[in-house]
């Protein structure tokens, strides 16, 4: 098992940095779950418990890289922004979160 | 008789011809469908809370994968009269108004699917949904209320019993009112 172990750690490796933090790990699993039809940003701000700070900067790393991509849509005579998956962005989730269901399968082993 | 159907005949009803890349829309038909779900309708969407309140990913998918007749309102069956009734009651209750339908929905699922009290679920909706106004949140708790959660024998029972005393209080007030006021006249 611990050879399995230093596998999955050295797997990890292979995750990409400007993913692997708790923040975009957050803001990506919550987009993800809405595929195709995107959250908007005073949802995210509300669920995730983030500064206006915080939020605006990993929303804007993420979409520098591909990974996120924003429109304006109207509700109820209002502008929201609306932040979406690129299909780049999703490959990015699935990889972290196969890692992530390895590792925790592995801890639950207790071998 | 599948739920597609069945849904898109409840759209008509209520007037409501969603566009499915309208956000407001998609928001609009996935509330409208959980609490109509909750009323006893008969569908079997799956229905977890996300960031949005409740969604469900299996009308998403329908509604992407049937996206013509869902815009055209295309169905085989029409509502029943019990449906007809519950829906009319629906539309004129939350006038297909998007911020009373998210909190309706999110207060309707701390009660349904978490047990949470009265006081807790209102507590929970504004920390969730903190951009919807006041004003917003009582009347949208308010009129789920109304739809979902009317009082029963043994409610109405108790608040009689509980305003009994105040209603007392307030008749004899008045009764001694009336009696200074015929004094008054007379002297």
């Amino acid at each position: 098992m611990d050879g399995n172990f230093v596998a999955l750690i050295g797997r990890s490796k292979a995750l990409n940095s400007k993913v692997f933090s708790l923040v975009r790990l957050q803001l990506l699993a919550s987009l993800a779950a809405f595929e195709p039809d995107g959250v908007t940003y005073r949802e995210l701000k509300a669920s995730l418990g983030l500064s206006d700070g915080a939020l605006f900067s990993n929303l804007k790393a993420l979409q520098m890289t591909g990974y996120v991509k924003r429109e304006e849509v109207k509700f109820e005579g209002k502008n929201l922004d609306l932040f979406k998956l690129t299909p780049e962005g999703n490959a990015e989730w699935e990889a972290a979160a196969e890692w992530l269901r390895e590792f925790l399968d592995f801890g639950g082993s207790k071998t | 008789m599948n739920d597609k159907d069945k849904v898109i005949a409840w759209f008509k009803r209520l007037g409501f011809q969603p566009k499915i890349d309208n956000f407001q829309d998609k928001l609009i038909a996935q509330k409208t469908v959980y609490l109509l779900q909750l009323k006893g309708l008969g569908t079997k969407f799956h229905y977890g809370f996300h960031v949005r309140g409740p969604y469900s990913r299996e009308l998403t998918n329908e509604l992407y994968a049937n996206r013509r007749d869902f815009e055209q309102g295309i169905t085989g069956i029409q509502p029943s009269a019990r449906e007809e009734k519950v829906l009319d009651e629906f539309k004129t209750l939350f006038e297909m108004k998007p911020s009373l339908l998210e909190v309706a929905s999110s207060y309707a699922y701390f009660i349904a699917s978490e047990h949470l009290d009265p006081v807790e679920a209102i507590r929970k909706v504004k920390e969730v949904k903190p951009f919807i106004s006041e004003t917003n949140v009582a009347v949208g708790i308010s009129r789920v209320k109304e739809f979902l959660f009317p009082p029963s024998a043994k409610d109405l029972e108790t608040a009689r019993k509980e305003h009994a005393p105040w209603q007392e209080a307030e008749a004899s007030t008045i009764e001694r009112d009336e009696h200074e006021e015929r004094r008054n006249m007379a002297g």
